[in-house]
């Protein structure tokens, strides 16, 4: 795991959007660090995109603040985007050109080297067909071009938006890959937005959920699993009265059906059998349920959402 | 970032699509157009006392300069906003690190320089006209001049196209409103209002003068042109400025 440093790329202060009555983005403060890989996480129509083109200075937030490198967008809007790459939504291509000259076009704002444009290439495996005209390409070789021109400045942030979208297991795979080597071989922040959770899981250490345009966690992949406390059910001969017997412990347990609750138990789960079993009570099932992420995720988000 | 490398990366993108030729093909194809309607009525235009090369002129750039011409320039800024509108272009290109406006400019440059090539060839192919089918001599000098104004009255229109171009991702709205500029323009040139509208002008500009429309003078078209184009342009640019993509 990388550590990241202490330095602020990202932040952002109260930010808020509204499209006339609808509010897309509400009162968001992000904050990412040098080196991290932070997934901004959060169902369709989330607010995710909208937030990204407020941080890249596509659009203008109603209300809050944008702060790239520790600087606003209003006098330093060409200083900050020479240091970010991005991918917004899909990705941009002229059809009518080759992948390398699209590249190239870029290559001519941001100053660098043909040796770049051919690096680029290399980074993403578009190489052999970077002589094909890009409207010939499959869904997923645009993709990885416009994962190529988001890199192509030698960036110091990557953002990019639903970089996996529309694209097959093989793709997905590559472009997770490819992430994951940002930090570790290019020294590159990354800001990456997905609806999917399994893929931020793989490839972020900093997570971002946001819901109807709220953000409801904001921290590392860590602190979102170990938010949650372990659930034990317990299935006991005379449940009424271990009850009882638990509650002398400070244990709060629930009887529903047969079976007996305990949420957010934090000591070691073998004291309850214990207690249960040196009180004479015959247990005959024990188990100690963790939320898996998807859970968590789906209790953040709404589970109504997802569906 | 220089503003030569936004230039230049504005002409990488007209490589090999050719949408382009249309300002090539339009004016020549009117060329064609005019000398053969030229050849076929000389009998009926040639009488009186009536300057055979004027009369020839006149059959290559009245549908040119009140049709042709704004549609092909229209056509042309749909185009260069088009190529942007498709693909998501607009996003990438304003995370790129450039000034909006070098991009705005950039684009008008192309599109000026586009309806310039139209004038050369017109002028050209009028010339090469001229001699094929023996109209005597023709002012050469006199046509130049008249091209170039044009070339400057042309202005406003593209400025204008380019702004709707840009503000509109349908294709529909600067289209239609060019046509029907386009065809008012054919009742007003003819009126004695043609001086005030700009749909009016190119094609004032470019007629001989004995067919009694020319009344305007040099500095009058220059400076009206210019100073619209100027408006126009700003206009378009702050709005452009202001766009959310």
């Amino acid at each position: 795991m990388i550590t990241s440093s202490n330095e602020v790329l990202i932040s952002t202060n109260g930010l808020t959007k509204q499209f006339g009555e609808q509010t897309s983005v509400d009162n968001v403060d992000l904050q990412i660090n040098r080196g991290q890989i932070f997934g901004f996480l959060g169902p369709n129509g989330a607010g995710k995109t909208t937030t990204i083109r407020m941080l890249l200075g596509l659009m203008k937030p109603t209300k809050g603040e944008v702060k790239l490198f520790d600087k606003s967008f209003n006098n330093n809007r060409l200083d900050i985007l020479r240091k970010v790459g991005a991918l917004v939504e899909a990705p941009s291509y002229y059809r009518n050109l080759t992948g390398y000259e699209n590249l190239k076009i870029s290559s001519e704002i941001l100053g660098v080297t043909k040796q770049r444009i051919d690096e680029v290439l290399e980074i993403v495996r578009l190489t052999e067909v970077s002589d094909k005209k890009v409207k010939q390409y499959s869904l997923g070789m645009k993709q990885r071009l416009g994962i190529a021109l988001a890199l192509l400045g030698s960036p110091e942030l990557l953002i990019l938006d639903e970089p996996t979208n529309g694209l097959d297991p093989s793709g997905i795979h590559e472009i997770r890959q490819l992430i994951k080597r940002m930090p570790r071989d290019f020294g590159i922040t990354v800001l990456i937005s997905s609806h999917n959770l399994a893929e931020i899981e793989m490839v972020a250490s900093h997570v971002g959920i946001i819901q109807s345009g709220k953000l409801k966690f904001h921290g590392t992949l860590e602190e979102l699993k170990g938010d949650n406390k372990p659930l034990v059910e317990i299935k006991v001969n005379q449940p009424a009265k271990a009850k009882e017997i638990l509650m002398q412990q400070q244990v709060h347990a629930q009887i529903k059906g047969d079976m007996l609750f305990v949420e957010n138990f934090d000591g070691p789960v073998y004291s309850i059998n214990t207690k249960l079993v040196s009180n004479g009570f015959e247990v005959s099932h024990l188990v100690e349920k963790v939320q898996t992420l998807e859970e968590i995720f789906l209790d953040l988000t709404g589970r109504e959402g997802a569906l | 970032m220089d503003f030569i490398n936004v230039l230049k990366m504005e002409f990488l993108k007209l490589k090999r699509s050719y949408v382009w030729l249309l300002m090539c093909v339009a004016p020549l194809l009117m060329v064609v157009f005019g000398a053969y309607n030229f050849v076929r009525y000389q009998d009926v235009f040639l009488q009186g006392d009536a300057v055979p090369w004027q009369k020839l002129l006149g059959q290559i750039v009245t549908f040119y300069g009140l049709l042709l011409l704004p549609l092909s320039i229209a056509v042309m800024a749909v185009w260069l906003a088009r190529i942007e509108h498709s693909e998501n272009n607009w996003k990438h290109l304003f995370t790129l690190p450039l000034n909006l406006k070098a991009i705005y400019l950039a684009k008008t440059i192309i599109h000026i320089l586009l309806v310039g090539i139209s004038m050369l060839i017109l002028y050209l192919g009028t010339i090469i006209a001229a001699n094929i089918v023996n109209v005597g001599d023709i002012p050469l000098k006199a046509m130049a001049i008249n091209s170039l104004i044009c070339w400057a009255t042309c202005l406003p229109i593209l400025a204008l196209q380019m702004l709707l171009s840009i503000r509109f991702s349908n294709i529909g709205i600067p289209v239609g409103i060019s046509l029907a500029a386009s065809i008012t323009s054919v009742v007003i040139t003819n009126s004695a209002y043609g001086k005030y509208y700009f749909w009016s002008l190119p094609s004032l500009t470019l007629m001989p003068n004995s067919e009694g429309m020319r009344n305007l003078t040099i500095p009058y078209s220059l400076s009206v042109s210019i100073i619209a184009f100027m408006c126009l342009w700003i206009i378009g640019y702050t709005l452009f400025r202001r766009q959310e993509v």
